[in-house]
């Protein structure tokens, strides 16, 4: 195993016109009930008017804290929550509003993917991995049994997994070899954005490089979009070109990921980029100006 | 000379699927008084386990053998109440989840003086204002009307500031905080471990660190241990570390996690997965993960070697020149 | 590589090796004793000594004897016979309740967990409906209705178990479906139905087995009592709960003729609910 992407793989993102997302006044308010009954509503506005546009090929890092409304963007991206405002284009089709119809959301899981943070929840117990990758195979396209087999031999390869390890069940691999996995099934489906969740945040560091190599590689291979969701400052340069930041839902600053991690000015940044220990890193000096990351606590 | 807390040559078998398995193996670390010692590394490595065993934590049927002394009184064969008493007055624990950690019915301010009251008899009142005091010195504003609330009325910062006022309750000499901001966000993580710092220069306390951030520990501690598949495989300062790691899992852990200020074109990353004690071959654990592997690394577990003030176990460890960065672009890959 | 040479190397172990694995002596001794009581009651008309009804005027009354092993009753018909036939009716009833429960319950506790908002809504308060009968009261309305017998007190219990099962069912799917590998699922495009058929129920067999196992229990108790109180099984016909009805052997005294049933009924129901328990806390230990 290891970072070995040796196939001969050719490019299997299909060619788009326009940017391969385009978010606009994106906004989401959940309804959380509240005093003694649940009778009572309030509003949460999780996200507000998040607008960004990706191209093909790019990769766009969404950065924020808990509660920053990030993850609720990715969910909202490929359909697991419905907007409640705003607009979204994925390869050149709206999905503002929920699929009407089975079709359409198959349609809609070949243009966008996502892969998840936790590799222990992300597949199925039961189901072998050629199993899971064959389903999805079948769902998105017209091959024979024959073809499905060789894809998925060279898909497993794409992720640094052996013919071997399609065998067994989710349980005899590790945490990094499930995310391939995750990734591999991703892949399947032949998107043209890729949306990772957190996608190695949970993963040990030497794993993590590993899974963050594969991730560039692919990008590279076959041109692929990225929607790359993390709280981690440095996996974002090490992923991204453009990157968004974002602080109780609302976008405080965006742009090349270069500029706002080398040179940020919006506040929370600044805040986000002192917080990250490195040598010569003083905790005391940043709890000097903590009272940003204070106020949001209460 | 004594040592506040002497760990040494602990082994821990624990039972998994009705198995023993080895988790610690030849384990030695000191801490001294005032003193910060991290134990870093990745799953499996055994940095919570050594933790719970200096309280006696392990789960049912934990074979442990070796020895653990505190304040050169020796812990091995101590009765439960001995144990018990200990924990009460002179180590605790603050763990990775507050929210799992304190009773979600009590208030805050219940949950803080309970210990107080029942084991000390203290007065209620008198219980309520030491906790008020503390969580004022834990960066809690406001904490009479905190005393009032409920932790799910709290963040998971603020708990966790919550767990270490009621940990200073007893005032322990030591404090093992295992992964104590790993749930937390980076913000809060620094506001944490700047509260933690504080203490740790006011009230001398030793403490013993664990967590999987090499970052961190080296910000904040005064020698790290880094673990490896339940051996502990090198011991330095965060400087040297940093400036001339000697075994070569610490080097490649270095190398591999991502940097803030600058993109590597490509991270030079270590094969395989970290081990656990249990499947490690016999020698070196890393062997099979080692750039530098010999022939003698499978035939026996090096022993501990001071170099240049630091501890490492690695044969090869004299003759190598490791270093802790790797260039953009440069830098070997293994794989 | 050394987790999958364990793998396969596991898959050659003899049939009855795998299952001590997976339910431990225990099981396999409880397991064993049912499937002894399914074959004997499948038997029954082979390996039963005498007919159930055959009349021994000779031994009424009797202990054990080398004619009639277990004794005989205070009409003179031998025990162990009463017993062997008796065993079809008290097996296959309960089997016909929780299957038809079963059958109902996990669609119902599908449909109202994966589509949720106004459908669950519906779904529960109708369970709820059912729950507010006692399944014997419903069972005594059915006989009111078809007259007694095995069929209307066994589809009487089935209704009243039903909700039971779904209701389980139900929110072990409302915190399945939302875990990530669902949520991977449903972005892919798969439909419900495919989802809930493939992943969901698979992954929350364990608790409905569990909950098909503890109900059998009690249906097989439940169903025992409807011929204790003579609405399920009339006399001639026999099954445990039949036999458990006998005042005259009560109060003469004369009480091996009611234990043996009442022992059966005790040992079947717990070695029904120990199995399932013991394959479901396998079944969640061996995926994780």
């Amino acid at each position: 195993m290891g970072d070995a992407v040796h196939s001969a793989e050719t490019d299997h993102v299909r060619r788009l016109n326009g940017p391969a997302v385009e978010v606009a006044g994106l906004r989401k308010v959940f309804r959380v009930s509240g005093g003694v009954g649940g009778r009572r509503h309030r509003d949460f506005v999780a996200v507000e008017g998040a607008s960004f546009s990706l191209e093909q090929g790019h990769s766009l890092g969404i950065v924020g804290e808990s509660g920053s409304g990030k993850t609720t963007i990715a969910r909202m991206l490929v359909g697991i929550d419905t907007a409640s405002g705003g607009s979204i284009r994925v390869a050149g089709r709206d999905r503002s509003t929920p699929a009407k119809s089975t079709s359409e959301r198959r349609r809609r899981g070949s243009e966008m993917q996502i892969v998840f943070q936790d590799p222990y929840t992300s597949l199925d117990p039961r189901q072998s991995i050629n199993r899971c990758i064959n389903e999805v195979l079948k769902l998105h396209r017209t091959m024979t049994e024959n073809e499905r087999r060789q894809r998925i031999i060279e898909l497993l390869d794409q992720v640094g997994l052996t013919e071997h390890q399609g065998l067994v069940l989710p349980k005899n691999l590790s945490g990094g070899q499930r995310q391939r996995v995750a990734i591999a099934r991703a892949l399947a489906a032949e998107p043209a954005v890729l949306v990772l969740d957190e996608a190695v945040s949970a993963l040990d560091v030497s794993i993590q490089a590993q899974i963050i190599n594969l991730l560039n590689d692919i990008r590279e291979r076959t041109n692929m979009a990225y929607i790359f969701i993390s709280h981690n400052l440095a996996v974002v340069r090490q992923v991204t070109d453009q990157t968004l930041v974002l602080r109780k839902g609302v976008v405080v600053e965006q742009g090349d990921t270069e500029k706002i991690l080398d040179a940020p000015e919006n506040d929370y940044t600044k805040l986000l980029l002192a917080s990250v220990p490195e040598p010569g890193w003083k905790p005391r000096r940043v709890r000097a100006d903590a009272a940003l990351s204070r106020e949001s606590e209460i | 000379m004594t040592h506040l807390l002497q760990i040494e040559n602990l082994s821990v078998d624990l039972v998994v699927h009705r198995r023993y398995r080895k988790v610690l193996q030849d384990v030695s670390i000191t801490v001294e008084k005032a003193e910060v010692v991290s134990l870093v590394g990745e799953s499996g490595s055994g940095k919570s386990m050594t933790a719970r065993s200096v309280l006696s934590l392990l789960p049912a049927q934990g074979k442990m053998s070796g020895g653990i002394a505190f304040d050169g009184q020796s812990l091995i064969g101590a009765s439960y109440k001995e144990w018990q008493k200990f924990r009460a007055t002179k180590a605790a624990m603050i763990f990775q989840d507050p929210r799992a950690s304190i009773n979600p019915v009590h208030r805050i301010g219940d949950f803080l003086t309970e210990a107080l009251v029942h084991n000390r008899g203290m007065d209620r009142h008198e219980a309520l204002e030491r906790a008020a005091t503390l969580l004022e010195q834990v960066g809690i504003d406001d904490a009479t009307r905190r005393l009032r609330q409920y932790p799910h009325e709290l963040s998971g910062g603020m708990l966790q500031r919550v767990m270490i006022a009621s940990v200073l309750l007893i005032e322990p000499q030591l404090i093992l905080a295992d992964e104590p901001t790993t749930a937390l966000d980076v913000t809060t993580q620094a506001d944490v471990i700047a509260v933690l710092d504080d203490l740790r220069a006011q009230r001398d306390m030793a403490m013993l660190f664990i967590t999987h951030d090499l970052e961190l520990a080296a910000a904040f501690s005064d020698r790290i241990a880094v673990m490896y598949a339940g051996f502990i495989v090198e011991v330095s300062t965060p400087a040297q570390l940093h400036a001339r790691p000697l075994h070569p899992y610490t080097a490649a852990l270095l190398h591999s996690r991502p940097m803030l200020h600058e993109r590597t074109a490509r991270l030079p990353q270590i094969s395989g997965r970290p081990l656990s004690a249990f499947e490690a071959p016999p020698g070196c654990p890393f062997q099979d993960r080692c750039p530098y592997v010999q022939p003698r690394c499978s035939e026996s577990m090096p022993q501990p070697l001071l170099i240049a003030g630091s501890i490492v176990r690695c044969h090869r460890a004299s003759e190598l020149e490791l270093v802790s960065t790797v260039g953009a672009g440069g830098g070997q890959t293994h794989g | 590589m050394s987790l999958l040479t364990n793998l396969t190397n596991r898959e050659d172990h003899h049939l009855l090796r795998k299952v001590h694995d997976r339910i431990g002596t225990g099981g396999m001794v409880a397991g064993g004793f049912m499937l002894f009581l399914i074959v004997a009651a499948t038997l029954a008309p082979l390996i039963s000594p005498m007919s159930p009804n055959a009349i021994d005027l000779l031994n009424v009354s009797s202990g054990s004897t080398w004619l009639h092993p277990l004794g005989t009753d205070n009409l003179g018909r031998d025990v162990l016979s009463r017993l062997l036939w008796g065993a079809r009716p008290s097996l296959l009833g309960p089997t016909l309740v929780i299957g038809v429960a079963t059958i109902i319950a996990v669609p119902l506790a599908a449909l109202a967990g994966w589509s949720g908002g106004v459908i669950d809504q519906i779904v529960s308060r109708f369970l709820d409906l059912v729950f507010a009968f006692p399944g014997i009261l419903l069972a005594i309305l059915a006989v009111t209705l078809y007259g007694p017998g095995l069929y209307p007190c066994s589809m009487a219990l089935a209704l009243s178990y039903m909700p039971w099962i779904a209701r389980v069912t139900r929110s072990e799917i409302l915190r399945e479906r939302n875990k990530p590998y669902i949520k991977a699922l449903e972005v892919q495009g798969l439909s419900g139905f495919a989802i809930c058929v493939r992943h969901l129920i698979p992954n929350v067999s364990a608790t409905i087995w569990s909950q098909v196992t503890i109900s059998f229990g009690y249906a097989l108790i439940d169903l025992a009592a409807l011929s204790f109180l003579g609405l399920n099984i009339l006399p001639p016909g026999s099954d445990w709960g039949v036999m458990t009805n006998n005042e005259n052997a009560i109060l003469q005294g004369d009480l091996n003729q009611v234990l043996y049933p009442c022992l059966l009924i005790i040992l079947s129901v717990t070695s029904v609910t120990y199995v399932g328990k013991r394959l479901s806390d396998e079944n969640t230990r061996l995926l994780k």
